[in-house]
């Protein structure tokens, strides 16, 4: 594995080409190894926020010194096209929808995608798939047609695709979400084995509870919150106030 | 353990090649053929039957795919007297058309039928296909099912909304919507594609 990666969010604001402004004015740090979930109700931000960590998404300049664009940084680098390849192999994005990214005609193929991109050999590409597919106990899945596979296989095939990689961030959006009770055990299992920078995008306040040491929310793209785990989830009133329990 | 050949692209058999390089004869054949050879025509249609008759293709089958495809047929054929004008010889031209439409989709259906479309990648590859090309056509079967689910839940939706009481009209317009939605729906899913493709170091390169 990459070692673990911080992050350095500046004043980041975005919108989007029809006007919509989704991010507004976020800054935060995550020390390399920390574990954050990013809590908020939907449309707060949370999926852009992911997309700008792994550079798909252009870097708008800063408010105040519009001739440094640096708003999103990933171990000192700025998410910025020239860096998008390395910032990519740091971390590794979990997209929500498993059919937005599960691509290959076999859960084998698929997860060979990642590492043939970086130009292992066979033999490190094969080790890779064969580890990954492991790591989710997917072991026996390797020639299995993607388009058979339950929602909860789904997902864990496409986290073997980004662990193949081996990334120091692992970048997750809405990994719970239709997941029954024992999918969503084995998922969280996997997610607390892992040893890199972690940053969780979730409404699951129990699995955040497992999972992170730190939560920021996020509402109407800016950033409501930032503190300790236990701080946040002893303040009801805070929890209430931006839709995360009922 | 795994096996150690997980993520590779078997090598195309010769059996592969075989049936692609008949199926591609049956097409290229049939449309090489005017008017004046319907036997070799004739004969062409008898042996791409059999080879689907050999395939244990179902006969229902068969007709409903054929039932989709020859009305699309027809008007193509239609479409030549009706921009050409109906000379003496339209009736000809029409069924020329039609015949070569029917054998060559014929001869693909069987193609399809006794080379699993992974294998028909395979081979296409083998024969030195430009692999983007081969890598949509996977990517395009790949989605081909997603698009499909997508397409029974919309219909499942407007059913559970329309409470019986839809007329014709109301039915067609429904389904424009539908194709509209679909459309949108498969822009943006391909725009989530491709960025999920990038995070995984994609580089516009295809790498096997």
């Amino acid at each position: 594995m990459t070692s673990a990666v911080a992050i350095d969010i500046r004043q980041l604001s975005f919108a989007y080409s029809d006007g919509r402004n989704v991010l507004d004015d976020i800054s935060f740090h995550v020390e390399p190894g920390e574990r954050i979930a990013l809590m908020g109700p939907s449309g707060a931000g949370k999926s852009t926020l992911l997309l700008h960590l792994n550079a798909l998404l252009p870097d708008p300049p800063r408010p105040d010194t519009p001739d440094l664009p640096a708003n999103v940084l990933i171990d000192g680098l700025a998410a910025t096209p020239g860096n998008a390849s390395r910032i990519r192999r740091r971390v590794g994005l979990l997209f929500q929808n498993p059919e937005d990214q599960l691509f290959g005609s076999t859960v084998g193929r698929d997860v060979a995608f990642g590492p043939l991109n970086l130009g292992l050999d066979a033999a490190d590409v094969q080790a890779r798939v064969d580890q990954a597919l492991t790591d989710v106990g997917l072991d026996s899945f390797a020639h299995r047609d993607t388009v058979r596979l339950s929602l909860g296989e789904r997902k864990r095939a496409c986290l073997a695709g980004v662990l193949a990689c081996h990334p120091g961030c692992l970048a997750l959006d809405e990994p719970f979400a239709n997941l029954d009770p024992q999918g969503r055990r084995r998922l969280t299992d996997i997610l607390a084995r892992f040893d890199g920078t972690l940053v969780l995008a979730t409404h699951d306040l129990q699995v955040v509870s497992e999972l992170a040491d730190r939560i920021l929310i996020l509402d109407n793209g800016q950033l409501c919150a930032d503190e300790p785990i236990d701080t946040i989830l002893g303040n009801d009133q805070l929890l209430r106030q931006h839709g995360l329990v009922a | 353990m795994i096996d150690s050949t997980a993520y590779r692209i078997p090598d195309a058999s010769p059996a592969s090649f075989l049936k692609l390089a008949a199926s591609l004869s049956v097409v290229l054949l049939t449309c090489s053929l005017s008017w004046d050879a319907w036997p070799i025509a004739g004969t062409l249609l008898a042996v791409t039957l059999a080879g689907l008759a050999l395939a244990d293709m179902p006969w229902q089958t068969l007709a409903r795919r054929l039932a989709l495809f020859l009305p699309v047929i027809s008007l193509v054929a239609l479409s030549i007297p009706l921009s050409q004008g109906f000379t003496p010889s339209w009736m000809q031209v029409a069924a020329t058309i039609v015949g070569r439409g029917v054998i060559s989709f014929l001869a693909g259906l069987w193609l399809i039928r006794v080379l699993p479309f992974d294998q028909l990648l395979v081979t296409l590859r083998a024969l030195r296909l430009p692999a983007v090309v081969v890598a949509s056509l996977a990517m395009m079967y790949r989605y081909l099912f997603v698009l499909w689910e997508e397409i029974a839940r919309l219909k499942t939706a407007r059913r559970a909304r329309s409470l019986g009481h839809a007329n014709t009209i109301t039915q067609w317009m429904a389904g424009v919507a539908l194709v509209g939605t679909l459309v949108i729906r498969s822009l943006d899913r391909g725009d989530r594609i491709h960025r999920a493709m990038l995070a995984r170091g994609w580089d516009g390169h295809i790498r096997s």
